[in-house]
């Protein structure tokens, strides 16, 4: 090789550099579940603005919120790589992991708890001992989509060996064997529900229990817990490049030791850190998928 | 107490005058109309507003709790909350409960409540409510509270509670309050407005009579009053027209004889001096010139006297009628030639001071100058006979003229001037004229002052009577005195007649001063008679004064008869004009007191123009010969034969004769050679007084000396 090739060479290995730097700047995308896309989108923004800031020396020049209405878009938005990070309940993340492949990354803490479970609470002094009892009683859940309030009690109750069907209304009656439910529409109504003698029982997460127990001592106690599972999951895409995986981790697991970070974490949501699954991926959304599994078979008119 | 009186002073100065007062009251009534009716409007406002608000919470109640049946029926809380939020959505809206049967919280939109109330809320409403199963109400300040009962086929299920918000209906409220203040403060305006048009409009004549009659009291008594208003405002400005013309009337009446005289119709001394100090005070300063005539008639009294007080006056009128003609004549023709109708504002004014005193302002004069021929004029043209009833009078004045500013300051000084100067010119021998000077002035002063004087010396009986001897020439016998008059003024000594009977004439003070002689000399001759001279006859000048006055006779016999004198002794002496213009009553009392024995002598024969013919109807019985034709005797023949011839004619008459005025020894002589009568003069005695004439007579008794009377001397020397 003579001089002018090397000199070629050279110039020909430093355009490429360049031009290969330039197809690595590339948008990061965050999804959520929301019909109030507005409202969602601001609630990120806080997220997206701190990631942008500090994905920039990992080649990530801008960083966006798509939100979409339902489980099945995400799904397909996370498969066809639009869709790049995702975070919502843990129930929700393990949908996403089992249709889009997509990987579980680190929990979030949002509202300050790291994890929660469900609550079958009775009237202190129903006559009700264990879940048996709820044969032939009526429960009111929260709202069909509500993690806490319908899917993890709901299936609890059916991994106790209950059979549930929902009934209409409180005053339809419950057929032999089985243990009706009611939706109320809230954990709140549940509750008045329960406290008023319209159902025998009520499924609700832990933080409500404790709330209504604090503004109604004595009224209330607890039959039964499920299983602990956290309170929000970050997901990542499959398509994802590992480096750039491992640098989103670093990212937000250190925003709680940073200021910027730590103001990033309070706007949203009161988020207090981002940390790895305690129990590895695998224990932690183990009981997570059986419950979905579960909650699968339960009738629904 | 001091807010009162200054609430009610306040009051007294909106309410002051008719026009304010109606105002007021009208204004107050419509004003209370007007709060009334919007009052009424505003409650009737209101309280449609609250039923409005009652209304729509019922409807609103009403739906909601039909509708809510089911859903509480079911527990359906979702529904329950989405017909909340459509409640809600309304702004007036406070808060929205939907309660179970026992009154337990089910939804509540309600911020201030509890998360989860599970025991029902201790609430009156709910439990009426829940009691009855009707609706119920009430109402806090800022809200009203309403509870539905819930019912599904009549089954009571619940209650639907909820509060709407007051501000909405007290903001309406506000409004109506403001709308329906405007509109009363409009209304209380327009009712002000109208109230005053209104009383300005039913004061207008009441404003336009009070006008007037101010008008009429500042002196406008000459304006047109007409109210058209067919009402008793027109009846009465009918009257005060009536009344203005009436007192017009009377204004001027009062004028005329204020300001005019009512015997001649020229202006009065009153309109005289305001006129003429008015002119003083405005040519003040300017270069303004003017003259004061001042007219005296000369012998006025005796046409007084003559003729009586009528024919006095007949002829003063006839003099100030024809005095007006002749100086507008004059003063027209030949100084300023006036237009008729500028004449009575700046020509020359004649006024009449009273008795015979005229005068004539004469202003804007160009040249003082003029004066004297427009004086001249004037005494011209008045020296034509005035034929006054069936007597010719021949008149004449004397004019006295003073100019201004030089001759005075004052209306008074001019006056006062213009007076002397007239004085001046009856010294000067009667109808001329004189300007004013100051020795004039002081001459005038001095006659004014002795008329006071004389007046205050009869009060004070300074008047005293001397006696002059008359002797018979025949045997120098004392046969008669002739009393004179003597005033012993205290700072002037004993003045004689001459020197105060001018003086007396003019301040018409003759007859008192006769009076005083008559009563004093018949007193003195009582004495005589009772001490045994009972032959002296008593000679008393008497004037025409006296002998006028009616009453005078009458007085005089009954003085005679008082002192018990016998009337024959007394002789009355009256001068040659008298005694030849006897008057009727002259005449008559002439007669009744020769009646009775009194003599007559007609005193200082020979100087007048007497008619013979005359001379001898009149029943007198004496003559004296005037002092002026005894003085040429011994030194003029002629004297001495004129003197012989009236001794001659007396005695053809059948006169006694008494020569005056016998002063030498060569004229006693003479006369004893005439076959005169008697004599009096200073060559036999001067006049003396009563106690020395006394002791005169007898102390010549006494010495018996009867004898040369030539030789005897008067006892004042």
């Amino acid at each position: 090789m003579g001089m002018k090739q090397f000199i070629f060479a050279a110039i020909g290995v430093l355009l490429s550099g360049v031009i290969c730097s330039a197809a690595f700047a590339e948008t990061l995308v965050v999804g959520s579940i929301s019909s109030n896309i507005k409202k969602e989108t601001g609630r990120f923004a806080p997220l997206t603005a701190y990631l942008a800031e500090e994905l920039q020396d990992a080649g990530i020049s801008e960083v966006e919120i798509k939100v979409l209405p339902n489980s099945e878009t995400m799904s397909e938005a996370l498969i066809a790589g639009d869709v790049d990070l995702f975070i919502d309940s843990p129930l929700i993340a393990a949908q996403m992991v089992r249709s889009a492949d997509a990987v579980p990354m680190l929990r979030r803490w949002k509202d300050g708890v790291p994890e929660y479970h469900s609550v079958i609470m009775i009237a202190a002094d129903s006559s009700i001992e264990n879940l048996n009892d709820l044969t032939g009683k009526l429960v009111a859940f929260q709202h069909a989509d509500s993690s806490s309030g319908f899917v993890i009690p709901a299936a609890h109750l059916k991994q106790a060996g209950l059979s549930l069907v929902e009934i209409d209304s409180v005053r339809g009656g419950v057929s032999k064997g089985q243990t009706g439910f009611v939706f109320s529409g809230s954990d709140k109504y549940s509750v008045t529900l329960l406290s008023k003698g319209w159902v025998d029982a009520a499924g609700t997460d832990n933080k409500t229990y404790e709330e209504m127990n604090r503004d109604n001592p004595g009224k209330f106690r607890v039959l039964s817990r499920s299983v602990s599972v956290p309170r929000h999951v970050v997901l990542h895409a499959a398509h994802m490049e590992p480096e750039l995986v491992s640098k989103i981790s670093g990212v937000l697991m250190d925003a709680e030791t940073l200021p910027s970070g730590q103001k990033m974490l309070k706007e949203f949501d009161n988020t207090v850190k981002f940390d790895p699954f305690p129990g590895g991926v695998d224990g932690t959304f183990q009981p997570i998928y059986e419950i979905l599994d579960i909650a699968s078979t339960i009738e629904r008119p | 107490m001091q807010i009162w009186s200054r609430m009610r002073s306040g009051f007294n100065a909106l309410t002051r005058g008719f026009r304010r007062r109606l105002t007021f009251i009208f204004g107050a009534v419509i004003c209370c109309f007007a709060i009334t009716a919007t009052g009424i409007n505003f409650l009737s406002q209101q309280r449609l507003a609250e039923e409005g608000l009652a209304a729509r919470a019922d409807q609103l109640g009403r739906l909601v709790s039909e509708v809510t049946g089911s859903y509480v029926y079911d527990m359906r809380f979702k529904q329950l909350e989405i017909l909340y939020q459509e409640v809600q959505r309304r702004e007036d809206i406070s808060f929205v409960h939907f309660l179970d049967e026992d009154g337990t919280l089910l939804v509540s939109g309600d911020i201030s409540q509890p998360e989860l109330v599970l025991e029902p809320m201790p609430d009156l409403l709910v439990d009426l409510t829940r009691r009855t199963q009707k609706p119920q109400s009430r109402q806090t300040q800022d809200m009203a509270e309403y509870a539905y009962p819930i019912l599904l086929n009549n089954e009571y299920l619940g209650i639907l509670r909820f509060g709407i918000k007051l501000d909405r209906l007290q903001a309406s409220i506000s409004q109506i309050v403001w709308g329906n203040l405007l509109l009363g403060l409009f209304f209380a305006g327009l009712g002000i407005l109208v109230s005053f048009l209104f009383s300005e409009q039913l004061t207008r004549p009441l404003r336009i009579l009070v006008s007037s009659v101010d008008r009429a009291a500042k002196g406008d008594l000459d304006q047109k009053l007409s109210l058209k208003t067919n009402d008793e405002f027109e009846s009465l400005s009918s009257s005060i027209g009536t009344m203005l013309g009436s007192l017009r009337a009377n204004i001027n009446e009062i004028h005329t004889l204020a300001y005019f005289d009512t015997l001649t119709g020229l202006r009065n001394r009153t309109w005289f001096m305001t006129h003429l100090a008015n002119m003083l005070q405005f040519a003040e300063g300017a270069d303004k010139k003017a003259a004061v005539l001042f007219l005296d008639i000369d012998n006025f009294k005796d046409i007084n006297d003559s003729k009586g007080h009528h024919a006095g006056d007949q002829f003063l009128k006839h003099f100030a009628g024809r005095l007006d003609d002749c100086v507008k004549a004059s003063w027209q023709n030949n100084f300023n030639n006036l237009p008729p109708e500028k004449f009575q504002e700046s020509g020359p004014a004649v006024c009449r001071l009273g008795g015979d005193e005229f005068t004539i302002l004469v202003t804007d004069l160009v040249e003082t100058e003029v004066v004297s021929g427009f004086a001249s004029d004037v005494l011209q043209m008045l020296e034509k006979p005035f034929l006054v009833e069936e007597y010719e009078f021949l008149a004449s004045c004397s004019i006295g003229i003073a100019l201004v500013p030089q001759d005075g300051e004052t209306a008074v000084d001019i006056l006062k001037a213009a007076d002397a100067a007239m004085y001046q010119a009856k010294n000067s021998g009667r109808a001329t004229y004189c300007y004013y000077d100051e020795e004039q002035a002081n001459a005038a002063i001095r006659r004014i002052e002795l008329a006071r004087d004389l007046r205050l010396g009869l009060e004070a009986d300074e008047m005293e009577v001397y006696f002059q001897p008359i002797l018979s020439v025949d045997n120098s016998e004392i046969v008669g005195a002739e009393a004179l008059a003597r005033w012993d003024h205290p700072e002037k000594g004993m003045l004689a007649p001459d020197e105060f009977l001018d003086v007396a004439s003019e301040s018409n003070l003759m007859h008192d001063i006769s009076k005083v002689v008559f009563r004093k000399a018949l007193k003195q001759a009582k004495l005589w008679n009772n001490a045994g001279r009972g032959d002296i006859r008593l000679c008393v000048n008497i004037s025409l004064f006296d002998l006028a006055e009616i009453g005078f006779s009458v007085w005089l016999l009954k003085e005679i008869k008082e002192t018990g004198l016998s009337p024959s002794l007394l002789e009355l002496e009256i001068n040659e004009r008298t005694a030849m213009n006897q008057t009727d009553v002259v005449e008559a009392q002439i007669l009744r007191l020769k009646s009775v024995g009194i003599r007559f002598a007609i005193d200082d024969f020979g100087i007048g123009y007497s008619n013979l013919a005359r001379l001898k109807q009149l029943a007198f019985d004496c003559l004296k010969i005037d002092r002026s034709l005894v003085q040429g005797i011994g030194e003029d023949e002629e004297a001495e034969r004129l003197l012989v011839s009236l001794l001659s004619m007396a005695d053809g008459l059948e006169l006694d004769t008494v020569l005056e005025g016998i002063e030498t020894d060569r004229q006693l002589n003479f006369i004893q050679t005439t076959g005169a009568n008697s004599v009096q003069g200073y060559a036999l005695a001067h006049p003396m007084n009563g106690a020395d004439f006394y002791n005169w007579i007898f102390r010549r008794d006494q010495n018996n000396y009867a004898g040369k009377i030539l030789n005897e001397n008067s006892p004042s020397g």
